[in-house]
């Protein structure tokens, strides 16, 4: 008779996770054992999920009662508003742009979104995954605290400090 | 035999209890294997696993910045959608139509403030979500796919931002996306090539108004959609949510 | 013959058809690319409009009674100040060169004549930059009469040699 090898379609792979996809009638080994650590996705995962999002929803309707959004006079290609801003999360690289079209409009952007994009691919550090501010990583927690704490006093120069003629007004003065 | 035959009494008496049964698809078995059903069981829901592991659900990990991203885009949509309804994208027309949503349209005002704040809030959002992912070193081996997704996931959301911005066509808009589309045409050789396609024309004007909105609500959400089908998608299969080593 | 894993044939008969294998597999390549590309080309094409519906560049300003010796008038919505002087008349743009606001003019100031209410650029009376991020002088625009007596600014032509009209 012609025997068939059998052949494993998927093979065994030791890093591999494995997650249900259908129900079978009849028993396994794993009967009445839970994989370690896990617990169900419904209802623990999902009712918290739900939670989330009654936060988030009754916080941005709770907002919108409270506050109107802003709405300026119409378009006016006569009269420039003094000062221009650019909504606050733009407004770090408009102070830069400040300084320098070229450099801050364009050569700081292009090295930041090149730099995140290939960060995972430049940190081969494999150690400190799943724990916050991990000390294997000092260094590289500290460079992006510097990038994130610039980026911040850079908004905040522009967005409380600059007024017309995007002159420097110390809150002080 | 007795299988087969019904009654249209017995129908109409089991009415609801089919139709739901129908929906539900619901599965028999442990109560096990019914919480993992009602996950699997459910399009909405099948995007989990039918099981997580403990750490995935601390709120001390995650902050849920990621869902809570997810969530204000979703807020972002509907709204976005209703606005829809009143706004005209035209350099005449646009500016009125917000005015009519703030003073005359039923809920207008609140609609059009619920859009703008969730899109700061978004912003804001996801920006933080890129932190906690660096600070936890989530995006190490096998993760860093999903980093790059993730950059550009914060890509498409500032430039939903910078889009929408030019919509109420007021002082505001109009001096930000001039400014904004100078700043594009410094990029050597191709710069001011950039700024005449992205504004249509020399000057910020109803080219450019048309140009926007088109970005804004159909291109680049659905981009920002796909984009986090990838980012979901990804998070199973690079083992769901990062965590320490098991000890 | 074996079967792999997608049940098909695992092995074909060795180089029986390699080469019409490799010819097929360029072809549908060269194809695929040749369309993917020219779509990609065509959309960029289609996205640069051919029309403006733009105010015309060259446009007439007035007569040379309205802009006596010694004034300095911004001809409104056209982003230009016309400078009559004993020796000429000019026109200088009043969009900011370092990312397009307009720039106001100063009164009373000896040196600044020019001030941007965006990144505070300053400029002299002549255009140029005295200080803040603007990289260049504000261009000074060519400048005609035409067959009727009218002056005419043509903005897509600057005066690069900053030679005033003389009338
Ligand atoms: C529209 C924007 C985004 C949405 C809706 C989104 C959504 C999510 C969600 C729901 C999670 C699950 C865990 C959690 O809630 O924190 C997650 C995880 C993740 N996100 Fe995002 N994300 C977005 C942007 C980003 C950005 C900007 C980055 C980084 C550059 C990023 C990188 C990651 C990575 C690497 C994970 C896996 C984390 C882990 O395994 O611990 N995502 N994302
Ligand atoms: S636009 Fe004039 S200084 Fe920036």
């Amino acid at each position: 008779m012609h025997v068939v090898k059998k052949q494993e379609i998927f093979p065994r792979d030791p890093n591999k996770t494995y997650s249900l996809m259908a129900i079978v009638d009849g028993d396994s080994l794993q009967v009445d054992k839970d994989p370690g650590d896990t617990v169900s996705s419904w209802p623990h995962l999902v009712l918290r999920e739900l939670l989330v999002f009654l936060v988030v929803g009754i916080a941005v309707v709770a907002v919108s009662l409270l506050f109107n959004a802003p709405l300026e006079e119409p378009a006016n290609a006569l009269h420039s508003t003094n000062p221009a801003k650019a909504p606050w999360y733009f407004v770090g690289i408009q102070e830069l742009v400040s300084y320098s079209a070229f450099l801050g409009g364009i050569v700081a952007p292009a090295a930041i979104v090149l730099s995140l994009l290939f960060l995972p691919y430049l940190d081969r550090n494999p150690a400190g995954v799943g724990v916050w501010f991990a000390k294997e990583r000092r260094v590289a927690t500290s460079i992006f605290t510097v990038f994130v704490v610039a980026m911040g006093i850079l908004i905040v120069i522009g967005q409380f400090l600059r007024g017309p003629n995007w002159t420097l007004n110390l809150p002080w003065h | 035999m007795s299988a087969t035959v019904y009654s249209i009494r017995d129908s109409i008496k089991n009415l609801p209890k089919n139709i739901r049964s129908s929906v539900l698809r619901p599965v028999e078995g442990t109560p096990e294997q019914a919480r993992a059903a009602a996950v699997f069981g459910n399009v909405f829901l099948h995007i989990h696993p039918a099981r997580v592991h403990e750490n995935s659900l601390r709120f001390g990990y995650t902050l849920g910045l990621g869902l809570i991203s997810f969530y204000l885009f979703l807020i972002l949509a509907i709204s976005g959608t209703l606005l829809m309804f009143y706004y005209t994208p035209s350099t005449q027309l646009a500016y009125h139509n917000m005015k009519d949503l703030e003073y005359v349209v039923s809920f207008g005002v609140i609609l059009r403030n619920i859009h703008r704040w969730s899109a700061h809030a978004m912003v804001a959002a996801v920006f933080l979500h890129m932190c906690r992912v660096f600070y936890t070193g989530s995006y190490k081996a096998p993760r860093e796919f999903n980093w790059v997704v993730g950059i550009c996931l914060l890509l498409m959301t500032l430039f939903l931002s910078f889009t929408g911005y030019l919509l109420p066509w007021d002082q505001l808009a109009f001096w930000a996306i001039t400014v904004g589309s100078n700043i594009a045409a410094y990029a050597p050789w191709i710069g001011e090539k950039i700024r005449f396609v992205m504004l249509g024309g020399n000057e910020v004007g109803q080219m450019a108004l048309i140009r926007f909105y088109v970005l804004h609500v159909a291109l680049l959400p659905v981009a920002a959609l796909v984009l986090m089908g990838v980012h979901f998608w990804r998070i199973r299969k690079d083992g769901g949510l990062s965590r320490p080593a098991d000890r | 013959m074996e079967l792999n894993n997608f049940g098909g044939a695992a092995t074909m008969p060795d180089g029986l058809d390699e080469g019409r294998r490799s010819f097929v597999k360029k072809v549908t390549a060269t194809t695929l690319a040749l369309g993917v590309g020219g779509i990609a080309l065509q959309t960029g094409r289609f996205l640069k409009p051919n029309v403006l519906y733009e105010p015309a560049r060259a446009f007439k300003v007035g007569d040379l009674s309205i802009f006596p010796i010694g004034s300095r008038i911004v001809i409104e919505g056209r982003g230009v100040e016309i400078v009559r002087e004993r020796d000429g008349i000019h026109a200088v743009s009043l969009t900011c060169t370092h990312l397009g606001c307009l720039v106001k003019q100063v009164e009373n100031d000896p040196d600044v004549a020019y001030a941007c209410p965006c990144h505070g650029s300053t400029f002299a009376h002549k255009g140029e930059v005295l200080g803040g991020p603007a990289p260049k002088d504000l261009p000074w625009y060519e400048m005609y009469m035409d067959h009727t007596g009218a002056l005419v600014v043509d903005t897509s032509k600057v005066n690069r040699e900053r030679t005033k009209l003389v009338v």
